[in-house]
């Protein structure tokens, strides 16, 4: 594309401040555009100024004003012109005193926006033909919901459940909890699912598949193909997303004999369940009159479930107030370690804690054990503050909820073929051993996705993605866990939480089906390209991507799925031969903004480059601006999208060119990870070595360059992190290649 | 044994005797920090709401606590999950009065609702149809006594005499066996010496003072006495302040109605067939008002007129103080305490006996037959109030004054105010 630039300087909010000529003049002199100055660009004047000029053939706009991350609607002049914002107001007036520094400060961000135009591309989408439907797995409560919320949206869903009927774990319980005001009663769980069951049968857009499993799942968001295995028969469809709804699984209560399981009479609650649900409370034909519930049978304990399953404390009342409604006569002892009924639940609790037979206290087990025809539990440490021993007929273990993805071989990062997971993040929930076991045995999506079969897990085994920060995503775009796979949850939680991933699976198909991604960079067309030619087949790209969006060939040369994508540039940071590259975001491209960089020999005026991520440090800065704290005016900040996606050259560009210092900006890494993309930083960092070693050779002081983790939060520390990190590179004196 | 033992029957038992909320109690001792009364080593009602809750009987039963609580009701007042400490505790005392007098399915039944059919219509009314056809057959006949109206005509107060020996010394020797379990209970078998478990594992044992039989006995009562008397305790009540008034007027208005009843035996001169030294002459009691058409004042007249006013003033105590307590119990929303069938029972007799027996009165000062009418309901609510006192609220005055005995013996006794004056 031929480019015709225009580059116009706003002197509102304080850009006046500047000289504005000597800006005018860099921009004349050095790239032979003549600059167009208003008063306020972001007006319906200045707007229009811009628009003639792009009706004149101006086809790529600089503006020179504020953030990119404000007024980005008034700046925007449609798919067919690039428009790059140089944040004169934040960057430089707001944040630094104006003086000779400063001024030579926004002269350098005009020449990198200039030469930034200059590099970009316009985007074409990755379009091909896509399906909208949605797979749903799983037929429980949370995948019946998802389902529904679906079809009624006018998807078409197809719903696969392994048993031979629908209505998953609830279709076997006796009773659920109350889902409205006065959140008192259990509700029968029977009529409960048989009416989502029906439901779900009656409707027209979802194709059910009971009895059926998934073989395998191939391609990319827009265009899943599934394979599976009803009874024996195999069937193929296309779908645009997935919901993982396949809920949980017990603790195995044979670990819990030193809570007494495997007495006569002592049963977990699923199978106290059972008994409730055939409406007889009978242990080996003898009737049941005394119980005692153990709550935390197993959990909260780093030898059994090191977490709290969220539900079991509500499910024991309730079980209680079943109990209780079976034989009028009946005692109900609940020992807890802490009775946790989350938000309106409190009202529940108080509920069943007004029936006369229901006894509570925290307590912690000093010994369940056989005494004649009844079981004699003692407990210690109780609200009575004195050690409590009763007799009952049965006592029941309430042990936790497992993902059902618990035990299962999900991905190679997790469970490498050698040495320990590669991030700080990754936790195993199972050893191993027991994952290489399982390995072909049991699987849930089985996924032909380099990586591996099924959804990374975060914890525990949760396919998670950190849930506060980035709520219903997983690791692999278009797929969406909900419900008790992804956390343990009440029933009423489960709908909440398929309510949540249909409405994803559904931004996915709808994006995908104009080439776009999803969150973060939601509605982002462009997507990475690979010049294959040059590859080496290091497989850095493919094992580095979050997302698992690169396959390979036999050689291990990439096959990229761009609808798997998120544009985060994880790929081209990590690719030492720079063949990948975005129309908008190249390794060329931030190379040569640091290329335009004036880099003075002056030793007064050292020169600091920052990366700082788009996603928290970028607005960090502009808050701190925003909100009159300084900081020093030798650095020159480009964002970029993610610190993953800072290549090495970029530092070996700018040691070379002279400047003197690289602070890189990320956000936080390890188990409480904040990145976006989930391990872009913590990438950064570990390639630090690389530089480290890079810098050695050129006999650089490796201390030159340093990552510092940033929240959006720590918007009052930038001063603090960015003149320290100058004063530690005044400390050691300029770069020797400066005037090279 | 591993741990205390559980009673979950006496859980209910207390649930059943007006502790519905007791189970709200998420144990914050909000209730023993607002009480005034608790003291401040091994303060109540926190603890015995969760010993109510499990069913902990042997540790309430022998729990002196419950009596130094006065049901002033600031922990109903004050609970933030409403579960009204103050009906617990007195669910607490219904419990402990019925497994101490004797025969104990007596004050089971009587405290409860379903006791009603029973206790307040089939016993009393054989008692007393019996007492009637024994004394004066012909009433069945529909004959009532003519000429001058005075109760004796109906049944000759020989026989009223008869029947109130028989049934008091019955509630009277009831309620001393109960008394007397009840100290053997608290004193863990007498009493004479108790141990105090010291604090924080100090080493030091303290021994206690010399429990009944000692001196120290006769200062506890001394003390104890006084502050009935003076009714100090009702008054450092908050949120129940009209307690105060209502309990001082029941309370001597009985003791009214006892001088009164004593002023009419000397009046009459005899019991049975006995002869009194003393005799004033005058049966029934001469209306006060009498004395301002006398021509000349006869001592014994004055003495005995004297006996009718107090009469007069204590049935009016009584009805005020019941009214006041009745309305209390209605319309005080601060207490949050309707109260239990247990309350209720003890409360509407006392409250028909003053209201009944001034019908007596005032009907016989109008010379109306219906005195015989309502002088037969009276009788019928004081049999209630006199046979069922051992097992009805109506103990309470004899357990209380054990436990407070116990309480100041054992220097757990609230000692604020310790006079009178310096509760105003």
């Amino acid at each position: 594309m031929e480019k015709n630039l225009g580059v116009y300087i706003c002197t509102g909010c304080g850009i006046d401040k500047l000289d504005i000529e000597k800006i005018k003049g860099v921009v004349e002199n050095e790239f032979k555009i003549t600059p167009k100055v208003h008063q306020a660009l972001c007006s319906r004047d200045g707007v229009e100024l811009i628009k003639k000029d792009i009706e004149g053939g101006v086809n790529a706009v600089v503006i020179c004003a504020c953030s990119p991350r404000v007024k980005q609607d008034v700046f925007n002049f449609g798919k067919d012109v690039i428009t790059v914002r140089v944040n004169l107001r934040e960057d430089v007036v707001w944040s630094h005193d104006i003086d000779e520094h400063a001024q030579e400060l926004a002269e350098d961000y005009v020449r990198m926006g200039i030469v930034q135009a200059q590099k970009t591309e316009l985007p074409e989408p990755y379009i091909e033909e896509t399906s909208k439907d949605i797979l749903v797995v799983g037929g429980g409560v949370t995948g019946l919901t998802a389902a529904l919320e679906c079809a009624k949206a006018g998807y078409k869903v197809y719903l696969v459940e392994k048993e031979n009927e629908l209505g998953g774990w609830v279709k076997k319980f006796k009773s659920i909890l109350p889902g409205k005001f006065p959140y008192r009663e259990p509700v029968d769980a029977e009529s409960y699912i048989n009416e989502k069951v029906k439901e779900v049968t009656n409707n027209e857009n979802i194709t059910v598949y009971t009895s059926t499993r998934i073989k395998s799942i191939s391609g990319q968001p827009g265009m899943f193909n599934v394979v599976v295995d009803r009874e024996g028969n195999e069937e193929t469809f296309k779908v645009g997303a997935i919901i993982v709804a396949t809920g949980w699984k017990p603790y195995d209560a044979t670990k819990l004999s030193h809570l007494g399981y495997g007495l006569d009479g002592v049963v977990t609650n699923i199978e106290l369940e059972r008994m409730l649900k055939d409406g007889k409370l009978e242990f080996n034909g003898r009737k049941v009159k005394d119980v005692a519930f153990i709550l935390c049978a197993g959990q909260r304990d780093e030898n059994h479930i090191p977490y709290c399953s969220t539900v079991c404390c509500l499910t024991s009342l309730r079980q209680a107030l079943n109990i209780r409604e079976l034989n009028k006569d009946s005692n109900v002892y609940v020992f807890y370690k802490d009775l946790r009924t989350v938000g309106i639940y409190e009202d529940f609790y108080k509920y069943a804690q007004q029936d006369e037979g229901i006894y509570l206290t925290k307590a912690e087990i000093k010994s369940i054990k056989q005494n004649g025809d009844k079981i004699r539990v003692e407990v210690t440490n109780t609200l009575l503050g004195e050690d409590i021993a009763v007799d009952v007929d049965m006592v029941v273990l309430v042990t936790g909820m497992l993902s059902s993805m618990y035990g299962l071989y999900t991905v190679k990062e997790e469970y490498p073929d050698e040495g320990e997971p590669p991030y700080s993040h990754i936790k195993p929930a199972v050893p191993k051993e027991i994952a290489f076991e399982n390995r072909d045995k049991e699987w849930i999506l089985n996924l032909q996705y380099r990586q591996g079969p099924e959804l990374p897990t975060l914890k525990y085994a949760f396919p998670d993605s950190h849930y506060i920060c980035f709520p219903y995503e997983s690791r692999r775009t278009g797929i969406y866990p909900a419900g008790c796979v992804r956390a343990p949850m009440t029933v009423r939680d489960c709908e909440l939480d398929a309510r949540g991933a249909a409405l994803k699976a559904i931004q996915t198909v709808e994006l995908v089906a104009k080439g776009a991604t999803i969150f973060p960079r939601t509605g982002d067309i462009d997507y990475p390209q690979f010049f294959l030619q040059r590859c080496t087949q290091c497989k850095r790209c493919t094992e580095e991507c979050p997302f698992g969006a690169l396959d390979e060939d036999e050689k291990g040369t990439p096959q990229p799925n761009p609808l798997r994508c998120r544009r985060c540039g994880i790929c081209f940071g990590a690719c030492p031969e720079k063949i990948i590259s975005f129309k908008q975001y190249s390794v060329d491209m931030i190379s040569s903004m640091i290329k335009a960089m004036s880099v003075p020999s002056d030793e007064g005026k050292l020169r600091i480059l920052v990366f700082a991520c788009e996603n928290d440090a970028y607005p960090a800065i502009d808050m701190a601006a925003k909100n009159g704290l300084k900081f020093s005016p030798l650095v020159r900040i480009i964002p970029v999208r993610c610190l993953g996606s800072v290549n090495v050259v970029f530092i070996a560009d700018a040691m070379s060119k002279g400047v003197d210092g690289v602070l890189m900006l990320g956000c936080k890494f390890g188990e409480d990870y904040q990145c976006h993309f989930i391990r872009g930083s913590e990438l950064a960092n570990r390639r630090m070595e690389n530089v480290k070693e890079t810098l050695n050779r050129l006999f650089i002081e490796p201390e030159r360059v340093k990552i510092e983790q940033v929240e959006i939060s720590d918007w009052e520390r930038i001063p603090e992190i960015i003149n320290g990190f100058v004063e530690e590179i005044k400390k050691i004196g300029p770069n020797p290649y400066k005037g090279f | 044994m591993g741990g205390v033992n559980v009673d979950p029957n006496f859980a209910r038992e207390i649930i059943a005797l007006g502790g519905k909320d007791l189970r709200k109690c998420m144990q914050c001792a909000n209730c023993s920090v607002v009480c005034p009364l608790s003291p401040e080593d091994d303060p109540f009602p926190r603890k015995e709401m969760i010993w109510a809750g499990w069913g902990l009987k042997e540790r309430l039963l022998k729990d002196p606590n419950v009596w130094l609580c006065y049901n002033c009701a600031d922990c109903s007042a004050y609970c933030p999950r409403d579960a009204k400490p103050g009906q617990v505790m007195n669910a607490i005392r219904a419990r402990v009065i019925s497994e101490f007098a004797w025969p104990k399915f007596v004050g089971k039944v009587l405290n409860r609702s379903w006791g009603f059919p029973i206790f307040v219509i089939i016993v009393p009314a054989i008692v007393l149809l019996s007492l009637i056809y024994w004394a004066n057959p012909g009433i069945f006949a529909g004959q009532l006594p003519s000429g001058t109206i005075e109760t004796s005509k109906l049944i000759s107060t020989t026989n009223v005499e008869i029947a109130g020996f028989i049934l008091g010394g019955f509630a009277l020797l009831i309620g001393l066996i109960g008394m007397w379990r009840y100290w053997l209970a608290i004193t863990d078998g007498g009493g004479m010496e108790f141990t105090v478990k010291p604090l924080e594992n100090a080493e030091l044992e303290i021994k206690g003072k010399p429990g009944f039989m000692g001196l120290y006995f006769f200062e506890a009562f001394f003390f104890v006495l006084r502050d009935i008397l003076y009714h100090n305790w009702f008054k450092i009540c908050e949120a129940n302040k009209p307690r105060f008034p209502a309990h001082l007027l029941i309370f001597y208005g009985f003791i009214g109605a006892a001088i009164a009843t004593l002023g009419a035996i000397l009046g009459l001169g005899h019991i049975l067939e006995f002869r009194l030294p003393i005799s004033l002459g005058y049966y029934p009691l001469p209306w006060p008002w009498e004395l301002l058409y006398a021509k000349e004042i006869d001592p014994m007249f004055l003495i005995a007129s004297g006996f009718k006013l107090i009469g007069i003033l204590a049935g009016l105590a009584i009805i005020l103080g019941s009214g006041v307590a009745i309305w209390n119990r209605l319309f005080n929303k601060k207490t949050k305490e309707f109260g239990s069938y247990y309350d209720w029972f003890f409360l509407l007799v006392v409250f028909f006996v003053g209201v009944t027996g001034y019908g007596v009165i005032i009907a016989r000062a109008l010379e109306s037959t219906a005195t015989y009418w309502i002088y037969l309901v009276h009788l019928y609510f004081v049999f209630m109030l006199l046979v069922y006192a051992p097992y009805s609220k109506f103990a309470h005055m004899l357990y209380r004054t054990v436990a407070m005995i116990y309480a100041w013996t054992r220097d757990r006794y609230p000692k604020t105010p310790k006079y009178f004056w310096e509760a105003w």
